[in-house]
């Protein structure tokens, strides 16, 4: 049997968590190929479906990275996120998907060597819980 | 403390219309919006009036509803007026008008006066049709002949919140005996029963006792459709059990009271998908159903408006496959009110959770 490997997308905002990715990049620090980075300019733009589809359409873990509370360039779009994202963890949650399959943290532009420790652990977490319910499945 | 007035002592099968009919008379309102036969079908759908030559079409408590009338309001109370209206509704459509007042789409001033109905469910069309054939008087045996109420919607039978609480005026139908009964619930609808020097009245003691019977009943009713449906949908395996025959026509959404976008995502481009994109899909899984995006398009609703979601079952109605769109629309529902601690309809100053940021939820 082929070894599994997590589809992870992470969706992450362009001021800090991008620009974390991107520190990580230039320190020469590098995080699991299984993830997927889309950068948005806000995480406050991630509409909840984007999270459905990612997960319908076969990801194994949705990873979100804003800026800190209270340090959003758009001043709250992280916590209209925050909002968002327990939303769709609850709902997901009751379609049988394991709750630690989407996170949602906060990483500073600055934080490029947590941006990689987030990324290993994420994969981590991922890895141990297998491939996700809809991976094979003909839905969407 | 809820007061209440009588309108007419006697037996009367529309006393509630011939309230109406004197309101407009009278000028205490310039329009009302309620449910009414047409010349051609006896099937009552909103109306706006602004006189009432023949109280008899009048049907405020028609156990039937071919739409949500919130929706229908809503469009004759799109902008602030002057006129004064009364507006003849449901608990479950008061609710949902509320919820589109706060979402900007209608205003409930001074000049609306909300009149609801102690609702004890809806039936479909088909057999509201069926019935009202046999019996003319359906409106009023229904309220008395629990028999009757057997098979109302799912929706309706686990609903607790038929007591139209957020009303100004309601009509009274449990525990009443006949007579035109109105509850009065605000200072706006104390107003308007005044004008009509309605005289107060006591209903009979056994009233609450039956508004409680029948809240409790509804209550284990409604535990026990959660808690199956939850176990359906607890994989989107068993989902698929649910919405596989689903045809995305989106009567569902478009039956939905509270779901308003003008345009909506699923109807743009963004869900056009090329054939290109298509063969890629199908490929990923050996093959795909068509048409695609049901699952998408059912739990991105979920995520959207399931905490606005008044549980009128509409959609379910709406649905020609026969799909329970309202079963698992409840439990998802449910599961995100308790989660922002919010009921929709309920208040109108109280804030739309996704709108209010840094609430005292906000960690």
């Amino acid at each position: 049997m082929e070894e599994f490997r997590p589809k992870i997308v992470a969706m992450v905002c362009n001021w800090c968590t991008y620009t974390a990715a991107d520190l990580a990049g230039t320190s020469r620090l590098d995080y699991p190929a299984e993830i997927r980075l889309v950068r948005l300019m806000c995480t406050g733009m991630i509409d909840p479906k984007y999270i459905i589809k990612a997960f319908l359409d076969g990801a194994d873990g949705v990873f979100i990275g804003g800026c800190h509370p209270g340090d959003c360039h758009y001043i709250d779009g992280n916590i209209k996120a925050e909002k968002r994202v327990k939303a769709a963890a609850s709902l997901l949650e009751q379609f049988g998907f394991e709750p630690d399959r989407l996170q949602l943290t906060w990483i500073g532009a600055s934080e490029g060597p947590e941006f990689q420790e987030h990324m290993k652990h994420f994969t981590q977490t991922i890895n141990a819980l297998g491939p996700s319910q809809t991976r094979e499945l003909m839905v969407l | 403390m809820t007061e209440f007035a009588v309108y007419d002592h006697k037996p009367s099968e529309n006393g509630a219309a011939k309230f109406f009919q004197m309101l407009l008379d009278e000028h205490i309102i310039d329009g009302l919006v309620c449910p009414a036969v047409t010349a051609w079908s006896p099937l009552p759908m909103p109306h706006l009036f602004t006189s009432v030559d023949n109280p008899e079409l009048l049907m405020p408590l028609a156990p039937v509803a071919p739409l949500s009338a919130a929706t229908q309001a809503a469009r004759v109370l799109r902008s602030a007026s002057e006129r004064k209206i009364a507006v003849v509704l449901k608990p479950c459509e008061i609710r949902a008008l509320i919820e589109l007042a706060k979402l900007n789409q209608c205003v409930i001033d001074d000049n609306v006066l909300i009149i609801g109905i102690e609702c004890l469910g809806r039936l479909d069309n088909q057999t509201y049709l069926d019935r009202v054939k046999e019996n003319e008087a359906l409106s009023v045996s229904f309220y008395k002949n629990e028999k009757l109420r057997d098979d109302i919607e799912a929706a309706c039978r686990g609903c607790t919140d038929f007591l139209p609480e957020q009303a100004d005026v309601s009509i009274v139908t449990i525990g009443n005996d006949d007579a035109t009964l109105f509850a009065i619930h605000s200072e706006k609808g104390k107003k308007a029963i005044n004008k009509s020097r309605l005289e107060a009245f006591e209903p009979a003691a056994e009233r609450k006792k039956q508004v409680d019977g029948i809240k409790e009943r509804r209550e284990n009713i409604k535990a026990g459709q959660l808690t199956s449906i939850n176990e359906t949908i607890g994989s989107i395996d068993g989902f698929q059990q649910i919405i596989a025959d689903c045809i995305n026509c989106r009567n569902c959404q478009t039956a939905c009271p509270v779901c308003y976008c003008r345009q909506c995502v699923f109807k743009t481009d963004v869900f056009d998908t090329s054939p290109n994109v298509l063969y890629k899909r199908a490929g990923k899984k050996s093959g795909i159903k068509l048409p695609q995006d049901t699952t998408m398009f059912h739990m991105t609703r979920m995520l959207h408006i399931a905490h606005a979601c008044v549980g009128c079952g509409q959609c379910t109605s709406a649905c020609p496959q026969g799909i329970p769109v309202a079963d698992f629309f409840r439990a998802a529902a449910d599961r995100m009110q308790r989660l922002y601690g919010y009921k929709p309809g309920n208040d109108s100053e109280e804030k739309i959770p996704m709108l209010s940021v840094g609430g005292p939820d906000a960690e």
